[in-house]
């Protein structure tokens, strides 16, 4: 666990910033959660000497940050925080594979990498296709949602539809756009099928 | 598993795992959220392969820009309610969608 493998004795970490009460917050929520933060950052990073960094990224963001002391609001915040990092450094990491990988299919072939620039755009546009395909309300949900990164209780006051079906919305969005990119059939306008009947779906 | 032997079976997982996505995806999430999250993820590889393509697929729309907003008639047309998946929406006949 590197520098988060003592956890017995909380004035190490206090120390950061001495006195304050932040940096006593911030040690509580180490200290309760740093197992679960370590876990779920190393599901999306795939590394968990990369979620150790990631996390300890998390809690330096959060003894600096500027904001209530609650203990409850910066909980939530540090797994925001946390996974927010998780998500620039995925980024990163799959522009710079992408980058490298065009240059070894260029070395190789004497094809630029525009080539694959131009198959990621593609593939982008298939998406973009797909999401255009949604009922106009789901759409419009999960895009806020999605590209606005508003709550789902932010989309729900906004355009006053229950905070359930938001969440509903969403998860539907990303089911049919998931199966649309693996190559489910599905019926265009002009050729209607019969559905095998409208069930309903939670 | 084989993206070409989806099923319903898979719509069903590839809901759950959506709905765990939108469910620890917030800053509202709480610590048993997650906690329970990892459960499900542990229980078994479907779930932890369902996750993962979700997972794609909210990360790729991410980059959607400019994204294509539908416009305020399209919205009021709309006759999408929820109560079917997307896929069955669209199976339907058009007429068969209006209110």
């Amino acid at each position: 666990m590197g520098d988060y493998n003592d956890t017995s004795d909380p004035s190490d970490k206090t120390s950061l910033v001495s006195g304050s009460p932040r940096a006593a917050v911030v040690e509580q929520l180490f200290r309760e959660h740093n197992l679960s933060l370590v876990r779920f950052l190393s599901a999306r990073l795939h590394s968990e000497q990369e979620a150790r960094d990631v996390a300890q990224e998390a809690y330096v963001r959060l003894l600096r940050m500027e904001s209530p002391e609650a203990v409850s609001y910066l909980r939530a915040f540090l797994f925001k925080t946390a996974a927010n990092i998780a998500i620039d450094r995925l980024r990163s990491r799959r522009s710079e594979a992408r980058a490298l990988e065009a240059e070894l299919h260029a070395q190789h072939t004497g094809v630029p990498s525009l080539e694959r620039s131009v198959a990621a755009a593609e593939e982008l546009q298939m998406l973009a296709a797909y999401v255009d395909e949604l009922p106009p309300r789901c759409r419009q949900v999960f895009l806020l949602r999605r590209l606005h990164d508003l709550s789902a209780a932010e989309i729900s006051c906004r355009l006053d539809i229950p905070e359930r079906t938001v969440r509903h919305y969403v998860v539907e969005a990303i089911v049919y756009c998931r199966r649309r990119m693996d190559g489910v059939n599905h019926h265009r306008e002009g050729a209607p099928v019969r559905s095998p009947g409208r069930k309903r779906q939670t | 598993m084989s993206t070409r032997e989806r099923s319903e079976g898979s719509a069903l997982a590839l809901r759950e795992a959506a709905q765990w996505l939108e469910r620890v995806n917030t800053t509202e999430s709480t610590t048993q959220d997650f906690a329970d999250w990892q459960c499900w993820l542990a229980q078994s590889s479907a779930h932890r392969e369902a996750f993962a393509l979700v997972e794609e697929v909210w990360c790729a729309a991410g980059e959607l820009h400019p994204a294509n907003w539908p416009s305020p008639d399209d919205i009021a047309d709309d006759t999408y309610d929820g109560s079917v998946s997307v896929e069955i929406w669209r199976s339907l006949d058009p007429r068969e969608r209006r209110p």
